[in-house]
């Protein structure tokens, strides 16, 4: 049993239900993330929260019109390079929604970092009615810069850091366990792994069940490029890998889960991977708040041609637990 | 392992055993004795450039073995070694004390636990070979120095020990538990603003605490009254609230007793303690550029990386003479050498350029078959990097950028030649140096100039920081590029160039940009005198490991490029530019050693 749905662009507005009551959306300068608000949720007229981060405003002032465009979009202003900026105005517009008593709860990921994704999902999870239902909405890829060519998706890192919220519980004597999601970006893996120093990596690997439940992922190949590319990086340490999944965020969520963990040491992870993947590492993280979440922030973006949309949506109930 | 099959692999200085460590380190402390000097001292250099390593062999299991197994007590001084990892110490929910009035107390408390509970650990850890002796005493020594400053938490049966490890464990536990307190509050404040007023524990300090602890470990009998060294590595990775606490701690010039060694990446905040005064060198510490090794003091460390490489070799049952391991391309080193004889003709006839002619064969043999490969076959890029000369000098004076690629080198060649390696052949050694070169200028800077593209197409303008990355990637390839051109032209009386010079003061943008090109490693700052003979100004010396992308002769040493703040401001801002305009050109010959 698969925790998500692919639906295609023209069947969405059947697949959603009606009675979603508000829709949380990022501006983005990637196409994809406006699809969702547009073909469901603006002509339904669904309230929606547009998170943007004000750093980046001229960047994103053309998808923040068109995602606030309703007459009850509320503008959520975060700051990529203000963690605090971003968790507070996160944290107001989801009090706001638990005020209103929201009974369902859509989410587009698509445009998030996944740094402020992570904390929309705790904010969600302290403020937020545990009758209330959270669906999630993430427009895949058809492709991204790195699979043609020398192409990129970011460039530089600015910051390693601790996500707000997920700052785990440090033993100053213990060894750091990092697990590592495979992502496409070996730069910032690099980074993440001199700045957290571990002494053993378990690496994230796509997951052959989940490959075979989702037989339509184009960016396997990419995948095991980075996998042999970070397997050659970290050599010397002690190096295991599991299977996760880049679309069923609850089978990465139980994969974390089952990873084992030894009493004196500290696990940190960083996910480099698909938004439901992060959705994944989030409901592990929150459940177990011994975990560190850790962020490498690009110094730049392709925001010219980061990726291509596929005009296929994964939808997928958040699962806490079982 | 695949460690033990390959000689060049670089070990993790955390996870090296001290008889590994001890056989393979060679001696830097010779050239930097400020290290194990009694004082305060930072350590600063580009990662890989042996810091670690250094504080690796300043523990007490390596200090120990370097000096034929003495005694603790016989040691000059006993090191500690205090990694600062920013996800340990430095979360992200810090910031939310930035508007506590007392975030310098709570920080303090925070860091002062930090370190005592790294400096147990290593005091409690196998590195720590007491020689089975029993710490009779124990329960009167926690009683004077640990319980008055942890306050009234119980030693839970500990105070009975005389286990000398245990005794220092179970310290470690009651300082877990302040921590716990502290951190406890840190992982609510984003959720729970106030929790800061709930607070309730004593908040230690330096003075009060840290010191008087760390002072009294030290008069222990079996450490002989030895000063201890906190070997505090990376701390450029404390925020800056913690860094001018460490600061301040410097500044209490406590060095008969407690000295701090810290290692930098260069990337320190600042030397200002948080009392807002400044701490300088040398009244409150030595400072030491490990680079500065490579760019002043070259022949030192050619010997260095022979040795080291020498010994790797040696380890593996290999040749023990890197040059054999590692040798120049046969072709491409007689015809260097058939363009010595020309030279030395030349010279005979009475047609030599320098005073001497040994002088002219040293400068021009090299940059004119590189030359002859551009000028006249069009294929200056088969210039071969081989030879362990050449892979030295590519280096550029961080140890691990000649292990990292030999590493590769290896595996290369037993895959090439099916198992058993006896040397690394010239075409494997030039092809894994060049990709070692471009991933260095590709992956980390030229990639940005994509993104300044993007910004020219009309979008807005990029922050500051990304300009300044583009900026550097563009005066990079500036003088890569006037380097090259230099390199071929046959009229220049010198052309091994590989430094420029400034001739005036640089604005602040320029600065800004050669700044972040010595903390990024892409180049090195020294100083010469000025054209006018009167005072110093800075010089910059591009790092080598670019050669091979510039096709420039690594071993290049003797000139360097008179600029001004407007050359570099143009190299910086235009595409394909040069430092200055051809013709133009002045090179002056500087003194180094040979």
């Amino acid at each position: 049993m698969t925790g998500f749905a692919i639906v295609s662009m023209p069947q969405l507005a059947a697949a959603i239900p009606a009675d979603v009551d508000c829709l949380i959306v990022s501006a983005s300068y990637e196409e994809r993330a406006h699809s969702v608000y547009e073909a469901v949720f603006a002509p339904r007229g669904t309230p929606t929260y547009v998170c943007y981060n004000e750093n980046h405003e001229t960047y994103l002032r053309n998808s923040v019109d068109r995602l606030a465009k309703g007459s009850g979009a509320v503008r959520v202003p975060l700051d990529s390079d203000d963690p605090r900026k971003t968790f507070e105005a996160l944290k107001g517009a989801v009090e706001s929604v638990a005020s209103h008593k929201a009974r369902h709860v859509g989410i587009d990921v698509t445009g998030f970092t996944r740094e402020s994704l992570a904390m929309l999902l705790l904010l969600c999870r302290t403020y937020v009615s545990s009758e209330c239902k959270l669906t999630t909405y993430y427009h895949r890829a058809r492709t991204y810069s790195v699979d043609v060519g020398r192409g990129w998706l970011s460039q530089g890192v600015r910051d390693v850091r601790s996500i707000l919220g997920y700052a785990g519980r440090v033993k100053v004597s213990g060894s750091i366990h990092l697990i590592l999601i495979a992502g496409f970006e070996i730069e910032r893996a690099m980074a993440i792994v001199d700045t957290v120093g571990p002494s053993r990596i378990t690496l994230g690997v796509l997951s052959s069940a989940g490959a075979q439940r989702d037989p339509t992922n184009p960016h396997v190949a990419t995948l095991q490029r980075f996998i042999g590319r970070t397997e050659a990086m970290c050599m010397g340490m002690r190096l295991t890998k599991f299977e996760f999944s880049t679309s069923d965020a609850a089978f990465t969520r139980d994969a974390i889960r089952a990873i084992p963990r030894q009493e004196n040491e500290n696990t940190t992870i960083a996910c480099l991977n698909s938004k439901p993947a992060m959705v994944g590492v989030c409901t592990a993280a929150i459940g177990l708040p011994d975990i560190q979440l850790v962020y490498a922030q690009p110094s730049a973006y392709n925001i010219a041609n980061y990726s291509e949309p596929s005009h296929q949506v994964l939808v997928a109930p958040i699962r806490w637990t079982d | 392992m695949i460690e033990e099959h390959n000689p060049f692999w670089v070990w993790s200085p955390d996870d090296i055993p001290a008889a590994k460590a001890t056989e393979l380190f060679v001696d830097t402390f010779t050239d930097f004795p400020e290290v194990e000097s009694p004082g305060h001292t930072f350590l600063n250099g580009p990662r890989g450039s042996g810091k670690s390593m250094m504080f690796r062999m300043m523990r007490a299991d390596c200090a120990r073995l370097r000096r034929s197994n003495s005694a603790l007590k016989d040691l000059p001084y006993i090191g500690l070694y205090v990694p600062i990892k920013k996800t340990e110490i430095t979360q992200t929910e810090m910031v939310y004390l930035d508007q506590q009035p007392a975030r310098y107390v709570f920080s303090e408390h925070l860091l002062c636990l930090y370190v005592a509970q790294k400096v147990c650990d290593e005091l409690s850890s196998p590195r720590f070979d007491y020689d089975g002796l029993s710490w009779q005493g124990s329960a009167e020594w926690m009683r004077r120095h640990v319980t008055p400053r942890l306050g009234t938490v119980e030693l839970a049966g500990a105070s009975q020990t005389t286990s000398i490890p245990e005794v220092f464990a179970s310290i470690n536990t009651v300082l877990k538990l302040h921590w716990d307190k502290a951190e406890s509050i840190i992982r609510r404040i984003p959720l729970q603003p106030d929790v800061f007023q709930t607070f309730d524990d004593t908040p230690l300090s330096y003075h009060g605490f840290l010191l008087p602890l760390v002072e009294a470990v030290g008069r222990l009998p079996w450490f002989g009254g030895r000063p201890i060294y906190l070997l505090m590595d990376d701390v450029d990775n404390l925020s800056l609230t913690q860094t001018q606490i460490l600061n301040t701690w410097i500044a209490a010039r406590s060095t008969t007793t407690v000295c701090i060694k810290a290692s930098t990446q260069l990337r320190y905040k600042t030397r200002l303690t948080f009392g807002g005064l400044r701490i300088e060198a040398p009244h409150d510490y030595n400072e030491v550029d490990v680079s500065v090794l490579y760019t002043t003091r070259r022949e030192n460390y050619q010997q260095r990386l022979e040795l080291i490489a020498s010994r790797r070799l040696k380890a593996k049952g290999l040749t023990e003479d890197p040059r054999a391991f590692f040798r120049e391309d046969s072709d491409q080193a007689a015809e260097i050498q058939r363009i010595e004889s020309e030279l030395r003709a030349r010279f005979d006839r009475g047609d030599g350029r320098g005073a001497r002619q040994r002088d002219d064969v040293n400068r021009y043999a090299r940059p004119e078959y590189i030359r002859r490969l551009g000028g006249e076959r069009k294929a200056s890029s088969k210039y071969s990097y081989s030879g362990f000369d050449q892979l030295a000098h590519v280096s550029s004076g961080v140890i691990r950028w000649f292990l990292e690629p030999a590493s590769r080198m290896y595996t290369a060649q037993q895959t090439s030649s099916g198992g058993a390696v006896a040397l690394i052949e010239p075409h494997i050694q030039n092809q894994v140096v060049r990709e070692f070169a471009e991933e260095f200028f590709v992956d980390d800077l030229r990639e940005l100039k994509k993104d300044a593209k993007t910004d020219a197409g009309g979008g807005p303008p990029l922050r500051e920081r990304e300009q300044d990355y583009e900026r550097l990637e563009l005066l990079i390839e500036a003088m890569g590029r006037t380097f090259h051109d230099i390199l071929v032209d046959e009229n220049r009386a010198e052309r091994r160039v590989f430094s420029i010079a400034l001739s005036d003061r640089p604005d602040e943008t320029v600065q800004r940009v050669l700044d972040l090109g010595v903390a990024e490693g892409y180049l090195y700052r020294a100083t010469i005198g000025t054209k006018s003979g009167l005072g110093r100004t800075a010089r910059y010396v591009l790092s080598r490991r670019l050669a091979p992308y510039f096709t420039l002769d690594p071993t290049s040493f003797s000139g360097y490029l008179f600029v001004t703040s407007s050359n570099l401001r143009n190299a910086m801002h235009t595409a394909n530019a040069l430092l200055r305009a051809h013709g133009e050109v002045d090179v002056i010959q500087i003194e180094m050693p040979l």
